[in-house]
């Protein structure tokens, strides 16, 4: 590749917002899993957990 | 006919040079040979080849080869077509004059050449007389085929999880908080290393609705948390259909093609889609009810397995289409090599694109296409550089960063905004119609230079049959209806070739993609050496 083709290569270029890990993998909810475990903080996990409880008990709750 | 030039035609046939030149008797050879329209019988042929200190032929060779009306005038014919049935069946004239020469019986004989001796009008009697399947592929569309892949996914679920957090985080601030609390919320919901990506996808709602408050975006959040659940949906429905159509590709009694290729973004998939439903669409191929494993409608979510699936893909399709895309990679180059050390042919079709046509749909493209085409490019097209004028650099570089500037301020990756994609072209305006020019121009030149590797440079272009020997070559061609002919040729047992002698070489060239099919070296080390660990 010639110096002038390194250069507009080299320029500022768009980064991808994730980093995906390349494997020959196909299982989409693991990948699911895996990503969710890396996103959440241990907080975040319990926030999430209580969020999903409480709407759990809203909609258990009988009607009056 | 002289007799120089019989003793050269008899070299052709048995692949060796006639010894003891001096003691031929030249005058009667003349005598014999001097008249072109000399019929010549099965005898008068071995007589000649005695006369030369040649073994003999048995009937069948000489029924096969040269016929009831063969004459001294059409015998240089008639070798030559013996030679293109040496080259086809073993790559060696001596040892296929040895062989075949020597069978008595013709059955046997119509065994030893069956690969040859098909007959095109049976082949496609056979064909337009198959019976309907009993087990269709549900056809999966076009916009959907990259829902089979990983990496052409992965962004899905990704936004999926990450709006997840996002949404607990608003409700868990209230609507009534400001951007700080919210943004010391997010902080504290994820992973510290997880945590400028999902600030950054806030930031850039922000930059698209400068005047939003939190509420807004919770509930911009919860209508995009309903689109990604039902792409999520989506993708999951997809490969339920996609995992039993490999079912289905698993159990067909006989496959006839299989495309090789490699796909990792979604535009490949589409493009694959596009090749595949464009070849078997062909005239030349609608009447054959062929069976093809396409890659864009199977799906198997284990790596070993997939690798098992499309290796047993290989061994039962009677020929490859390999899909030439941006990326040489090791899974389709495994593929090629597969069929081709099985002696089956490899058609490798690399598109001739018209370039504007090219640039048209490129500008049409989404915006992180035509960034991940010049990406492409810019890795591929190593005189992409040279060709710009100064003017044309300085463009490539500000379409580069408004493209890459555009890409980076996308809030979600994989739901597409129609609306800002064309607002984005409407404000590059000429500057994108001329780097979609250079873009397509520069692919050409990518395509070309494949090609031309492909045809003439690359020495594994022609691989060998590792069970026989013979050299098997790449048939390159770069229209869709050039590879839906040589398909058909392939599949009738109907493919055209010339011989040639060049260099030291005998090449069979296959005549619409002008490709060395099979080739035999004058090279006699080579031979010895190459041959003692085939034919022995």
């Amino acid at each position: 590749m010639s110096s002038d083709a390194k250069l507009i290569l080299k320029r500022d270029v768009h980064a991808e917002r994730w980093e995906h890990q390349e494997r020959g993998d196909y299982n989409l909810d693991r990948f699911d899993q895996e990503f969710r475990e890396r996103l959440y903080s241990e907080r975040g996990r319990e926030i999430l957990r209580a969020q999903s409880q409480s709407t759990t008990i809203r909609i258990d709750e009988p009607k009056r | 006919m002289d007799p120089d030039e019989f003793l050269r035609q008899v070299k052709l046939l048995t692949g060796s040079e006639v010894k003891g030149r001096d003691q031929v008797d030249r005058d009667s050879l003349a005598a014999i040979l001097r008249d072109d329209s000399t019929s010549l019988d099965c005898s008068h042929l071995n007589e000649l080849l005695l006369l030369v200190h040649k073994d003999r032929v048995e009937g069948p060779f000489f029924h096969y080869f040269f016929g009831p009306d063969c004459t001294v005038g059409i015998f240089p014919k008639c070798v030559a077509d013996f030679q293109r049935a040496a080259m086809r069946l073993y790559g060696n004239f001596v040892f296929a004059y040895r062989t075949l020469s020597r069978i008595k019986d013709a059955n046997e004989f119509a065994l030893k050449v069956t690969e040859i001796a098909k007959e095109p009008a049976t082949e496609l009697d056979s064909f337009r007389n198959r019976r309907r399947k009993l087990l269709e592929v549900d056809r999966i569309a076009r916009d959907l085929t990259p829902f089979v892949g990983y990496l052409s996914m992965a962004d899905i679920p990704a936004d999926f999880r990450s709006c997840e957090l996002l949404l607990s985080a608003s409700k868990e601030v209230g609507s009534e908080a400001n951007w700080g609390q919210y943004r010391s919320e997010v902080e504290v919901m994820a992973n510290p290393e997880q945590l400028a990506p999902l600030l950054q996808i806030v930031d850039n709602y922000r930059i698209s609705v400068p005047a939003a408050s939190v509420s807004d975006f919770g509930v911009f959040l919860a209508q995009s948390f309903d689109l990604l659940t039902a792409r999520r949906a989506d993708v999951q429905a997809v490969r339920v259909r996609a995992t039993r159509n490999q079912d289905t590709y698993l159990t067909w009694d006989h496959m006839d093609v299989y495309f090789a290729t490699s796909m990792r973004k979604a535009w490949e998939y589409k493009d694959l889609y596009d090749f595949i439903e464009g070849l078997m669409a062909s005239d030349d191929l609608t009447d054959l009810n062929l069976r093809y494993f396409d890659p864009t409608q199977a799906y198997t979510d284990n790596r070993i397995n997939k690798g098992l699936v499309e290796a047993l893909m290989l061994k039962r399709a009677r020929c490859t289409v390999y899909s030439v895309q941006d990326t040489d990679t090791l899974g389709k180059d495994s593929e090629l090599a597969s069929t081709l050390a099985q002696g089956k042919p490899v058609i490798a079709f690399i598109p001739d694109v018209d370039l504007e046509t090219r640039a048209g749909q490129l500008a049409d493209e989404d915006p992180a296409t035509i960034l991940e085409r010049l990406q492409f490019v810019l890795y591929a097209d190593e005189r992409l550089a040279q060709r710009l004028g100064a003017e044309e650099y300085d463009l490539v570089g500000r379409v580069q960063d408004q493209l890459a500037e555009y890409c980076t301020r996308r809030v979600w990756l994989s739901l597409p905004d129609e609306g800002a994609a064309s607002r984005f072209r409407a404000s590059l305006g000429q500057d994108l119609v001329v780097f979609c020019r250079l873009l397509a121009k520069s692919e050409t030149a990518v395509y070309d230079k494949r090609a031309q590797t492909l045809k003439e440079a690359h020495p594994l272009a022609l691989q060998v049959n590792l069970a026989t020997g013979v050299a098997n070559g790449v048939l390159v061609v770069r229209s869709i209806p050039d590879c839906a002919a040589l398909l058909r040729r392939i599949l009738l047992s109907d493919m055209e070739f010339t011989l040639e002698e060049k260099d030291e070489m005998w090449f069979l060239r296959e005549r619409i993609s002008g490709c060395i099919y099979r080739v035999v070296t004058n090279d006699r080390k080579l031979n010895n050496c190459f041959w003692n660990f085939y034919l022995r």
